[in-house]
């Protein structure tokens, strides 16, 4: 059964890509509505692969997506309405600028056109992003792009915001305003989930946080419980951090290297 | 409209590519070919260079810069009205390129195509362009690349273009010259709009649908 109160849930999710490389074993997580939920891995961890198959860009070999209690398998690609992304690949129609890109994606959300025009002029001014169109978005900066990525993944309000390390590349500033717009959304209403490996963003930013560790999930708690659990695992009585508990949970099992000549 | 918003955005994407420039050379190419005189029109010549030109628009119009499908895939729209916007857009761009070469290649040859050889023009155009439209369905998604561009892939699709191209022209060789029946190839006209409206759009839409993330690895 559904919870009703979960807007995103993953069940026994598994994919091996054609190399061999199993990048999910029975994954499941759910991501309680308007949380900021904090996904987070080491490189290589299944996190990308994750995204990937909730936007359906890649197919799992088991396993199920359910948004809003709805099953994705279907093939229904209403969904998507109510799911903003950004991706950690190139921005698509790079040839266009900010202003075309972002009205376009407002039209094809189906905002009508005063309304999407109105949304793009002011993310643009938001984002500190040019609104002429001289410049096309392939022209811009990493951090740029992912503005733009940003504006266009929220102009249609969506209900679950899925980020792929949203803050890679982008100046404090923005980072900080992009929290803030994120944090309001949420307050709103909306979810979000970000895959991160920042994990001081994580867990200063997350109201809950999922550590994913070889295709499959090692913990998930809400972030206030994180100081209690990493002190249980770690057998202290003073609690740790997310970054200790995380070392513990993924590097744990692992030899410590040291280079020999430092 | 969900379509006209793909139309506006795939011509948008025609006349800004950088290699929107290829049309000077295949241009030049359909004004010589037409001065050659054993090729019985010049419209052979700029009907044979508007399909070879427009081939990404006809075979691989999934995959036109990195990420468009994504880009797409992304988004809530039925994939037939994606794919429907796409082939009308690609039948807006060769009726206008159809046109401009028409007009330049016919600025330098001496002879002067009669009206009659224009509305057969206009009429090979009506039962080819849907046919064409209808393989590239079936083409799209199973052969897609990632961009397009001068490579080696581009030659070979532009070649098999081409041979497409000279196989869906037999309907109109056949039924308007050699059997000179034009209310059959106005017939064979319809029943190929027909097919490609009914069966063709609406069978390649549920193939993406349900391949989507197949077709998303194209390299």
């Amino acid at each position: 059964m559904p919870d009703p109160l979960n807007i995103l849930e993953l069940e026994k999710l598994e994919k091996t890509f054609d190399t061999g490389h199993r990048a999910l074993d029975g994954l499941t997580l759910a991501v309680p509505a308007g949380s900021i939920f904090g996904f987070i891995g080491l490189n290589g961890a299944g996190k990308t692969t994750t995204i990937r198959i909730i936007a359906g860009l890649t197919s799992p070999d088991t396993g199920t997506v359910k948004i809003g209690g709805r099953s994705l398998a279907g093939g229904d690609r209403n969904y998507l309405a109510r799911i903003g992304f950004v991706l950690d690949e190139p921005l698509y129609f790079n040839w266009m600028s900010a202003r075309e890109y972002l009205v376009w994606v407002g039209r094809m959300y189906g905002l009508p056109g005063a309304e999407s025009d109105h949304r793009t002029a002011e993310l643009l001014d938001f984002f500190d992003l040019p609104p002429t169109d001289s410049q096309p978005i392939r022209q811009f900066s990493t951090g740029m792009k992912k503005k733009v990525s940003l504006a266009a993944a929220i102009i249609h309000k969506p209900d679950l915001i899925i980020l792929d390390e949203p803050l890679e590349g982008i100046d404090v500033l923005a980072a900080n305003a992009i929290k803030e717009t994120l944090t309001l959304m949420a307050s709103r209403g909306s979810s979000i989930f970000i895959a991160s490996h920042v994990l001081d963003t994580v867990e200063r930013f997350c109201s809950e946080v999922a550590i994913l560790h070889q295709g499959r999930l090692a913990l998930q708690c809400p972030t206030g419980e994180i100081r209690q659990r990493a002190g249980a695992i770690l057998n202290r009585e003073k609690g740790g951090s997310l970054e200790e508990l995380f070392v513990e949970l993924v590097a744990g099992s692992r030899q410590r290297k040291q280079l020999s000549y430092v | 409209m969900v379509e006209w918003r793909v139309v506006q955005t795939e011509l948008r994407y025609f006349f800004r590519e950088p290699r929107t420039v290829k049309w000077v050379p295949l241009t030049l190419f359909a004004a010589l070919l037409g001065l050659w005189p054993y090729l019985g029109s010049v419209y052979v010549a700029v009907a044979a260079v508007t399909f070879v030109g427009l081939e990404p628009q006809y075979v691989n119009y999934l995959h036109r810069w990195p990420g468009h499908f994504a880009g797409h895939a992304l988004l809530p729209l039925s994939w037939n009205r994606i794919v429907r916007g796409k082939n009308l857009a690609t039948i807006l761009e060769t009726a206008l390129v159809f046109g401009v070469v028409s007009v330049l290649a016919l600025s330098v040859t001496p002879d002067r195509p009669s009206w009659t050889e224009s509305r057969r023009a206009a009429l090979y155009l009506t039962m080819t362009v849907p046919l064409l439209l209808s393989m590239g369905n079936a083409l799209a998604g199973r052969e897609g690349r990632t961009g397009t561009g001068v490579e080696f892939g581009d030659a070979a699709a532009a070649l098999q273009m081409f041979l497409a191209a000279l196989v869906c022209s037999l309907p109109f060789v056949i039924l308007v010259y050699a059997l000179d029946a034009t209310w059959a190839a106005l017939l064979f006209a319809l029943l190929a709009i027909f097919l490609w409206m009914r069966v063709s759009v609406p069978h390649t839409a549920h193939f993406v649908q349900q391949n989507t993330a197949e077709i998303c690895q194209t390299p």
